[in-house]
């Protein structure tokens, strides 16, 4: 109970982040894409399911606060939560590679289906362009805040929390 | 092979059969209600947290600025009363050839120009997308806001339009959302021609003006407002100048680069039109 509590929590801290972010910091050019950090570290350490219902929650309040509706992120990211859910059983905890390039794979994964789901970019978008100036600068900002994350995490599990 | 337990199976199969139900309402823009019901508890329950957020957020910078920058602060206060004073002979003037372009108006039997009917609101939130231009305000329904309103800043400039309403937030697609369409016309001695202006994803501060006649004469600098022709934006709000012209068609139109004069980056507060 109190796991899921602090997780409700977090996810609560992590939306708010990054809904007001660029009205508390103007001149900020690429926001994270916390929501997608946190569903996929959630996948990779807690599993499928763990994921899935990270991908859940957070891909609805992006669409709700994106488009309006329900639609492509809840989608996506229910999907991501699921395939990265995949790797709980594959890889060390004391790997710190690993956390950062899967959320570097996520965010590439997540913005080419977005772009490719919507009728208004799919053909209005330069693929090569915004893949120099918006993919992988956002998938690298977003790798190290995931790096960030993924430490704060290891080290309050090993401190005998949970999350 | 992964373990699978009852549980886990049941919860991803009844997730993936609601995204798969929501997929289909969006596609097909079919409007079920206890869809619209979930989407706007979500948004009320989420935006009242952000409006607090960034409340606290500008009462602490606001007293941290009225703190360490007291000094600028009584400049600048000197400098506005100076501008007040020019302003308010500035009104008595134009008071004044209100009168007299009333009385003419009179005479010539124009219909007279109403002004709009605006309410100020303050910037609490963007869209958590890199793909959507949206900024999410303080005001909602039950203040009166409602769906498809203009929105300008303090200044006049276009802004954007009111896309989704919650009960005391809403949110604005702006300008330079790749989905945004308006009607423009070229302020200029020379022409008064009409054309489409839409968002873009590729500069954010760039739009494109679009479908102008093939003969029409636009220049780079010339101003473009929106044309009112639509009945959901006022004639005459400034959107942007123009940065550069191209044929489109294979010639059989003119299409130009429009350099806009909104920059959402810096923007606090906005007004949006509740009557024109």
């Amino acid at each position: 109970m109190k796991r899921e509590l602090l997780y409700s929590i977090l996810i609560i801290f992590l939306i708010i982040l990054q809904l007001t972010i660029k009205v508390l910091l103007p001149d900020i050019g690429l926001v994270p894409d916390f929501l997608l950090i946190i569903t996929i570290i959630s996948a990779i350490v807690g599993g499928r399911k763990q994921g899935m219902i990270a991908g859940f929650f957070t891909g609805i309040i992006q669409d709700v606060f994106s488009f309006g509706s329900f639609g492509v992120y809840t989608l996506l990211k229910l999907l991501l939560g699921f395939v990265f859910g995949f790797m709980e059983t594959h890889f060390f905890r004391e790997n710190f590679v690993i956390p950062p390039l899967t959320v570097f794979l996520g965010t590439l994964i997540q913005e080419f289906l977005v772009i490719l789901l919507n009728e208004n970019l799919i053909f209005a978008v330069n693929y090569f362009s915004v893949l120099i100036e918006v993919i992988l600068p956002l998938a690298g900002i977003n790798a190290l805040v995931g790096f960030i994350f993924y430490v704060f995490y290891y080290y309050y599990d090993r401190a005998g929390g949970q999350v | 092979m992964p373990n699978y337990n009852r549980s886990g199976v049941i919860l991803i199969v009844l997730l993936v059969l609601v995204v798969a139900a929501y997929g289909i309402v969006s596609l097909t823009d079919y409007n079920i209600p206890y869809f619209n019901i979930v989407e706007k508890g979500i948004y009320n329950l989420v935006s009242p947290l952000i409006n607090l957020t960034t409340g606290i957020y500008n009462t602490i910078s606001d007293y941290w600025q009225g703190i360490f920058q007291l000094n600028k602060i009584l400049a600048e206060n000197e400098e506005l009363e100076k501008d007040l004073a020019a302003a308010e002979r500035k009104i008595n003037r134009l008071q004044m050839q209100a009168r007299e372009n009333k009385r003419l108006r009179e005479l010539l039997a124009f219909k007279e120009l109403v002004p709009y009917q605006t309410m100020g609101a303050r910037v609490i939130g963007y869209a958590p997308s890199p793909w959507q231009k949206k900024m999410t305000i303080n005001k909602g329904r039950e203040h009166g806001i409602k769906l498809r309103m203009p929105v300008i800043s303090y200044n006049g400039l276009l802004v954007g339009r009111i896309d989704y309403v919650g009960s005391d937030s809403s949110q604005i697609k702006l300008v330079n959302d790749p989905g945004f369409v308006v009607g423009g016309i070229i302020e200029s001695n020379n022409s008064r021609t009409i054309g489409l202006v839409k968002g873009q994803l590729q500069e954010e501060r760039y739009n494109t003006f679009n479908n102008v006649n093939w003969d029409a004469k636009m220049e780079i600098g010339d101003l473009i407002l929106t044309s009112g022709l639509s009945d959901n934006y006022p004639k005459g709000l400034p959107i942007g100048k123009v940065k550069e012209v191209k044929q489109a068609n294979y010639g059989l139109s003119q299409k130009a680069i429009l350099e806009l004069f909104f920059a959402n980056r810096t923007i606090e507060e906005v007004l949006v039109i509740t009557e024109f």
